[in-house]
């Protein structure tokens, strides 16, 4: 079980999706776009306790158009993000 | 006996215990050092009230030393938190007032996600307010159930202080609900907003 950061084209894609997984109770939060993914504005998706795969098969299933997939780690307070293909 | 205790560098409400210990001991003469005028009110009121005489109060440089001399016998050894106000302890920091659960105005739903976004990235940035005041609808960002109170209760372990308006916690029926911050009031937050650094989202 991992942290997931989901990034998005739009603002609007990103707020469909939140509403989405709350209502599926997925532990998840929009946050500002981390600066080391990019330095566009705009939300992106935290999900907690989940799974790069659980959460892709979730975005196809609930036709939810996104950019990219990260996996968002934290050791010793640095917090990293690896793009997940 | 004659004992000096040394509060400086003491957060509120920390100068107090340590005088009312200190009053507890075989001391007649009790001289303290505090290094901010609330902490000087607080505990030369905490002496008057306990029955004790302040014979003298001395600004040195920065601090101040209060002489206490302890009265035959202790009044009370029970400490009212009425005694001693400490929300308006100078902070350090940038005090944040948040007067909404949105950030600004267009779209609420955007709005609302733009305030949880805020509150999440206070944890991440540089430099943290040393303190969040809530009012009016901003109160709602620190209840049960409120999608901010994960990040809110980060930035409290964190140290960061929190002041919720209780007027507003009363007035949106959700006092019983508030699991982030302390209840408290115009006067103190008054005081605060006009004597720190202060900016408003």
């Amino acid at each position: 079980m991992m942290q997931i950061v989901v990034t998005f084209k739009s603002t609007h894609q990103a707020m469909k999706a939140k509403k989405a997984v709350l209502k599926d109770k997925l532990q998840a939060e929009l946050i500002p776009t981390p600066r080391e993914i990019s330095k566009e504005c705009g939300f992106s998706l935290l999900i907690h306790d989940t799974t790069d795969q659980i959460v892709r098969e979730y975005m196809y299933t609930n036709e939810l158009i996104f950019s990219h997939i990260y996996n968002r780690t934290e050791k010793e307070g640095k917090i990293s993000y690896e793009e997940n293909n | 006996m004659k004992k000096t205790i040394d509060a400086s560098g003491q957060a509120c409400p920390k100068p107090v215990l340590m005088t009312k210990d200190a009053l507890e001991t075989e001391v007649s003469d009790l001289t303290v050092i505090v290094d901010n005028p609330a902490a000087k009110e607080n505990v030369s009121r905490f002496a008057l009230k306990q029955g004790h005489q302040i014979k003298e109060v001395e600004e040195i440089g920065s601090k101040f030393q209060i002489r206490i001399i302890k009265s035959g016998e202790n009044v009370s050894s029970e400490l009212d938190p009425e005694d001693y106000t400490c929300e308006v302890v100078p902070a350090k920091g940038k005090t944040v007032f948040i007067s909404k659960d949105k950030v600004g105005e267009g779209d609420d739903e955007l709005g609302g996600n733009l305030m949880k976004a805020f509150i999440y990235s206070l944890n991440e940035v540089e430099k943290t307010p040393s303190m969040l005041i809530f009012m009016n609808s901003g109160v709602k960002l620190c209840v049960e159930g409120a999608e901010t109170l994960p990040n809110l209760l980060k930035l409290e372990e964190k140290g960061i202080e929190m002041l919720v308006c209780g007027t507003c916690l009363n007035f949106f029926g959700i006092a019983e609900k508030l699991r982030v911050g302390k209840v408290s009031n115009m006067y103190d937050i008054a005081s605060i907003l006009t004597s720190e650094r202060t900016i408003s989202i």
